[in-house]
């Protein structure tokens, strides 16, 4: 190709200047949506915390196992979050193929925290089983309180310690996703 | 360097990257969206490792790939619509302007990304080595690229024109 039909490819090209939209008020909606899916977790978490004055209040050494556990459960779940999400980052000028490996560590994350929250509710199931009868005898109703209660901590656990196997399920459609983009960029030589 | 700096300086580039994507419609104002708030939200991130060029641009490209992915696993879109006139007074000249580089953008459209994002770049102007820096290749592999997308659009070229 000569020189000129560079040179006039190039002022085509410089020549257009197409105009931009208003980008503000849509990158102030990210930005406050990420925070606020930041911000979540750690606010359920402080809310959970926030019950602890009352309960260690209470006269009963029964209720006060329900506060160790929230304390305990709190804790598994922020040091496990914190760990699990650590060096995930997608810097933010990497390049296709690393955006593709972010995708394929979130994917590992989704796993991680499924394992978390199998390990992590199963932990307060256990409590739950052990705590609850103390706190319930007495009652005139024990019997139904605890019926209730145990009804819906087995539904609890069976979510949760199946979480593992239906987010591998979902995920594995995901991980097809991605081996066909990966497919695709090799056809695009990118 | 703010956000406004950027759109003063690079705001031009940005927007032929980003048409070296998309033809002009809602795709296109949605990918330039995209790539502004990416921008936006990068910018406290910049610590003048590379040219605020190759910063933009870089980010104008990785989120033009991204849309392109999303893109090719939709059905194939229509014909490309035709740019409207600007009815402002004394943008003209500007039209007719953006008109030939439509044109010309839509040759480059048909070329496989990895040379068009090359391409894209060498027209901007950046060297060899920035466009490396940029795309994630070596220089020689931009050479090799360029030569292989410049032969293509050629013929692109010569092909609208002997029809």
């Amino acid at each position: 190709m000569t020189d000129a039909e560079w040179n006039s490819w190039q002022s085509t090209w410089s020549g257009a200047t197409g105009p931009l939209p208003d980008v503000r008020a849509r990158a102030q909606k990210e930005v406050r949506l990420h925070r606020l899916a930041n911000v979540a977790f750690f606010l359920l978490v402080a809310i959970a915390l926030a019950t602890l004055p009352t309960v260690f209040a209470a006269a009963e050494n029964a209720v006060h196992m329900i506060g160790w556990t929230i304390i305990a459960f709190c804790a598994a779940m922020s040091i496990g979050y914190v760990w699990i999400q650590r060096g995930i980052g997608l810097r933010s000028a990497g390049n296709p193929r690393d955006a593709l490996a972010f995708l394929e560590r979130r994917l590992r994350v989704e796993r991680l925290t499924a394992h978390l929250v199998r390990w992590v509710y199963a932990g307060l199931c256990v409590a739950f089983v052990f705590v609850f009868p103390r706190i319930v005898a007495g009652h005139g109703s024990a019997g139904l309180e605890m019926a209730i209660s145990f009804s819906w901590m087995f539904v609890l656990f069976v979510v949760t310690f199946s979480a593992p196997w239906w987010v591998a399920r979902r995920n594995r459609r995901y991980q097809e996703e991605i081996d066909r983009w990966r497919r695709w960029m090799d056809e695009q030589r990118l | 360097m703010t956000f406004d700096d950027v759109l003063r300086e690079h705001g031009p580039a940005l927007w032929r990257v980003i048409a070296s994507y998309e033809p002009p419609g809602a795709e296109r104002d949605d990918l330039a969206q995209d790539v502004l708030v990416a921008v936006w939200q990068a910018l406290p991130r910049f610590r003048g490792e590379s040219s605020p060029r190759s910063f933009v641009l870089r980010i104008a490209h990785n989120r033009g790939l991204s849309h392109a992915w999303r893109r090719a696993k939709r059905p194939p879109p229509g014909p490309e619509p035709l740019e409207v006139a600007d009815p402002r007074p004394g943008a003209d000249e500007q039209v007719a302007t953006n008109q030939r580089a439509e044109r010309f953008l839509r040759h480059l459209r048909t070329l496989p990304l990895g040379q068009r994002e090359v391409l894209a770049l060498a027209l901007e102007g950046l060297p060899h080595a920035e466009i490396a820096a940029i795309v994630g290749i070596t220089p020689e592999n931009v050479a090799v690229r360029l030569g292989r997308a410049r032969e293509a659009l050629r013929r692109s070229v010569e092909r609208e024109e002997a029809a």
